[in-house]
């Protein structure tokens, strides 16, 4: 995950915290509301190497792509890099009409996952 | 800390014990008989409960509580006299105050022994929450109670609020983001509240039979649609053995359960609602009405 500077943040800090979308990531909306978004990935050097093995030309990036449901898309368009967690918990709450624990619960998770994938950075308070 | 505690209306009920909170404030950890509530992650007030034994002396077993408390929570109790202010509108509580120290931190708190159910309560406030009149602590205490008023327990916690009958325990419970359930037993009479959220998302170009097709496997038959009070609704009432056909072999009839299961979207809290009660007896539907999920 993007962290930068301190690697354990108290639960109040972790809240004060600035999530922001890594620039690479392409925005596809689907009809049904959901979103896709495709996102540069390194290959990892075993491929590297296996790209050199066969005698083909070593790409670095593939994209993937993961799609998001209207609550995860919510969720995302909620990241602009100027709200901090608590904000985006409230808003996500309010927007569902959500108790501010379980919002709470559910952004915190999906943050982290959009972290441990690379599409956003998380900055300090 | 503000002089005016209007905000202490943020109603919490759990295993039948009520009180009432800042609106900022949110659970931070439950357990069957405990309770962390907290705001922004620092936590404000914990409460821990216990059912007395069947014979005792109240000075013993409360200087017992206390020594335990000490042991394991790692904190030092002295005691405290009773504010001249504090009164409590209920009767059948005694208030034992204290004030607590820990290595990191100190408080206020109090002991509380119910004569009604004769419950021992321990509820402990974190730093900058004095017992002063209309303070936090005060209006949170003032608002406390450890058993029923009705014949209903009520619960409020996480946006659900539903109360139960009385004579059910709690046996089981969930809280998952998106899905809660609270289980709870009578003799061989098992009482099932569920909940999703939000349901303007599960709802979403889907209908109600619809959704319990996906998200309730098991269920039985047609459902009927019913109106109450609350709201209208759908219904499943069946028969189930412990497998297929087993109604049929005369040995396994005795195995055979009823269930009725009742489905509503509460829109106002954007919640789906759902009460489960399935029971080895032809039970009575009064039971079932007595399940009552609130709409506001």
């Amino acid at each position: 995950m993007g962290v930068k500077g301190k690697t354990a943040w108290t639960k109040k800090e972790a809240l004060l915290c600035i999530p922001e979308r890594n620039t690479g990531s392409e925005e596809i909306f689907k009809d049904n509301g959901d979103l896709v978004l495709s996102f540069p990935v390194v290959y990892k050097p075993f491929f590297m190497r296996l790209w050199r093995i066969v005698g083909a030309t070593p790409r670095e990036t593939f994209n993937r792509k993961i799609q998001l449901d209207r609550l995860g898309a919510d969720v995302w368009s909620l990241i602009d890099g100027k709200r901090d967690v608590k904000t985006i918990i409230k808003s996500f709450a309010s927007l569902h009409g959500l108790d501010n624990r379980e919002a709470e619960i559910s952004v915190t998770l999906f943050l982290r996952s959009l972290g441990e994938k690379g599409l956003i950075s998380i900055n300090d308070p | 800390m503000l002089p005016d505690h209007g905000c202490v209306k943020k109603q919490l009920a759990w295993n039948r014990i009520a009180f009432k909170i800042p609106e900022a404030w949110e659970i931070e950890s439950l357990d069957y008989t405990h309770l962390i509530v907290s705001e922004d992650g620092n936590p404000k007030i914990e409460i821990k409960w216990t059912e007395s034994p069947k014979s005792f002396t109240l000075e013993k077993h409360l200087k017992k509580i206390i020594s335990r408390s000490q042991k394991l929570l790692n904190i030092k109790i002295r005691k405290q006299s009773t504010p001249d202010f504090f009164l409590h509108s209920l009767p059948g509580f005694d208030f034992f105050f204290f004030s607590w120290e820990s290595p990191s931190s100190k408080g206020a708190g109090t002991l509380i022994f119910c004569s009604h159910c004769r419950r021992v309560t321990l509820i402990r406030f974190f730093s900058n929450l004095d017992l002063t009149p209309n303070s936090i602590p005060h209006l949170v205490l003032t608002s406390f109670t450890d058993h029923p008023l009705t014949g209903h327990v009520p619960w409020h916690l996480f946006g659900m609020e539903f109360s139960t009958p009385m004579q059910f325990t709690l046996s089981d419970y969930s809280f998952k983001p998106g899905y809660f359930f609270v289980k709870l037993l009578y003799h061989k009479i098992h009482l099932t509240v569920l909940s999703w959220g939000p349901a303007s998302f599960l709802l979403s170009g889907k209908t109600l039979p619809e959704f319990a097709k996906d998200w309730v496997p098991g269920l039985k038959g047609f459902a009927t649609a019913e109106t109450s009070d609350r709201g209208s609704y759908l219904e499943w009432s069946y028969r189930q053995g412990p497998f297929k056909n087993a109604g049929s072999l005369p040995f396994f009839s005795r195995y055979m359960r009823f269930t009725l299961f009742r489905l509503l979207q509460d829109t106002q809290n954007n919640r789906i609602y759902g009460v489960k009660i399935d029971s080895p007896e032809t039970f009575e539907i009064e039971l079932m009405k007595g399940t009552i999920i609130n709409g506001s």
